[in-house]
């Protein structure tokens, strides 16, 4: 390979990496340790507390818990 | 140029105006109240209210948003916003972050419950000092000190005026904003900053007249690194300028004075930090100097190719501002070599731009890097300079002056100069 091929090689693998990184900047979030207890929270959310009418406020619901 | 210059503004105007309007009418409220439940279980919280705002218990016990309280209180790019909870005798006895706009790379184990568990427990009145009852971490001084400031103050406030509790004198607010900057001014890595920088702009203007000067570059460089780089550890990055444009102000002094340095010394000496002090284009020509065959990349091609760190620069500009998240645009290899943190993936990038050095002089620079992008569109003709063979960066004898990073090797004095 001449060293135009080289240097396009390169500058690919820079920009796909730089992408890459990016990329991963972005969802990383989505892929955090704490991923599971948000789910956990919203599925319960989803599940019971928005069928009791109530907001997403989770103060409310173990108000009412409590009450019952 | 023009056309570049015109096209970043346009860009960051855009993205600006965009990003302000889709949060306007899309955004949701970031409900707080979600950890509650993970932070005390056992502990039934009623809807916030009072002045600061803070959610009652029936068990004398509070949770309060601290940027409720003492909104005022900055860490390196804006406030550090915490959901703390305290009992009536002025106990933490839990905390989360709950937002913060510092770089991640510098404040990584910051986030971590093991570092925050160190605040439970602790009384309001406990002073919270850094490396005094609370652990430093190294790079990440400023931010430590921002959340150790806002657990102190936050805390404190509502102590007061939710309990009753007598504690050690509330700063004002006021007060609060400018004494983290008085602090700063005394520090000693903010003087040996302006001491480097300096010396380095003397010189750069001394080696204009004098070429002996010019092996005075290399020790430049070397300190740049050394200083700037390992010990500081706060290279001039791309998201200083994104924090000022999303209005994150600092409350560190050393952030103004490296910002508005460099940004300065642009209308005089170009791109001087470039060629002088950065320390990852010290590191770059340092390797790029040991002996070993380098690719022989034809003119066009090199110079179609130095156009790719702009349009680098205008998309990450746009998602950045767009979005309000600078932490989205963190590809710079400096963040990621003097933080000594970062992902699999930036690492992997930052040993590639280290090696391509071997093959293509500074390559990083010429090609990728949003500040000698940024720094080249602000640079102001200068004559002088016609690059000679023996430039760092390559540079063919006509290019434009915004790709020279002034090391004053081929610079000759024009008749007209005197």
């Amino acid at each position: 390979m001449r060293d135009r091929g080289r240097f396009y090689l390169l500058i690919v693998l820079s920009i796909f990496l730089v992408l890459l990184i990016i990329v991963n900047n972005i969802f990383q979030d989505f892929f955090s340790k704490e991923i599971g207890a948000y789910l956990e929270r919203r599925f319960y959310y989803e599940r019971v507390i928005s069928k009791k009418g109530l907001s997403l406020h989770r103060a409310m619901y173990w108000r009412e818990e409590k009450r019952e | 140029m023009r056309g570049y210059r015109i096209t970043f503004l346009i860009i960051v105007l855009l993205s600006v105006a965009s990003g302000y309007l889709v949060k306007r009418y899309t955004a949701r409220e970031f409900d707080e109240s979600l950890y509650l439940k993970e932070l005390a279980p056992d502990i039934l919280f009623y809807e916030k209210r009072g002045d600061p705002p803070y959610y009652p218990s029936d068990r004398g016990i509070i949770a309060f948003n601290s940027y409720d309280v003492r909104p005022e209180i900055r860490g390196y790019a804006g406030p550090i916003k915490l959901l703390i909870i305290i009992d009536n005798s002025g106990i933490i006895r839990a905390l989360k972050i709950l937002e913060h706009r510092e770089t991640r790379n510098y404040v990584h184990y910051m986030e971590t419950q093991e570092y925050l568990s160190q605040f439970v427990g602790k009384s309001v009145m406990d002073p919270f000092e850094i490396d005094r009852d609370i652990d430093g971490i190294s790079r990440a001084t400023v931010s430590v000190q921002a959340l150790a400031r806002t657990v102190r103050e936050s805390s404190r406030t509502m102590a007061e005026k939710v309990f009753g509790l007598k504690v050690p004198t509330v700063t004002s607010p006021l007060r609060t904003v400018t004494s983290p900057l008085e602090e700063k001014a005394s520090r000693p890595e903010t003087i040996i900053y302006l001491a480097l920088f300096l010396s380095a702009l003397s010189l750069y203007w001394i080696s204009r007249r004098e070429k002996g000067f010019l092996r005075f570059r290399d020790i430049s460089l070397a300190l740049g690194i050394g200083v700037i780089g390992l010990y500081l550890s706060t290279p001039f990055s791309i998201l200083h300028i994104y924090n000022i444009l999303l209005m994150r102000l600092s409350s560190s002094l050393m952030f103004y004075i490296l910002v508005s340095s460099i940004l300065l010394s642009l209308f005089i000496a170009g791109r001087f930090y470039c060629g002088w002090l950065c320390p990852f284009g010290a590191l770059s020509e340092f390797i790029s100097r040991i002996p070993s065959r380098k690719w022989s990349i034809p003119e066009e091609i090199d110079r179609k190719w130095r156009r790719l760190k702009y349009l680098l620069l205008f998309f990450v500009t746009f998602l950045v501002l767009f979005t309000g998240v600078p932490e989205f645009g963190v590809y710079e290899t400096y963040i990621t070599l003097f933080s000594f943190n970062g992902t699999i993936l930036q690492w992997t990038f930052v040993l590639l731009m280290i090696l391509a050095n071997l093959r293509v002089r500074r390559f990083w620079c010429r090609y990728l890097c949003p500040v000698g992008a940024l720094t080249g569109m602000v640079t102001l003709p200068a004559s002088g300079y016609r690059s000679s063979g023996e430039c760092p960066v390559d540079n063919p004898p006509d290019l434009h002056i915004s790709e020279c990073i002034r090391c004053n090797r081929c610079f000759r004095r024009e008749p007209c100069e005197g």
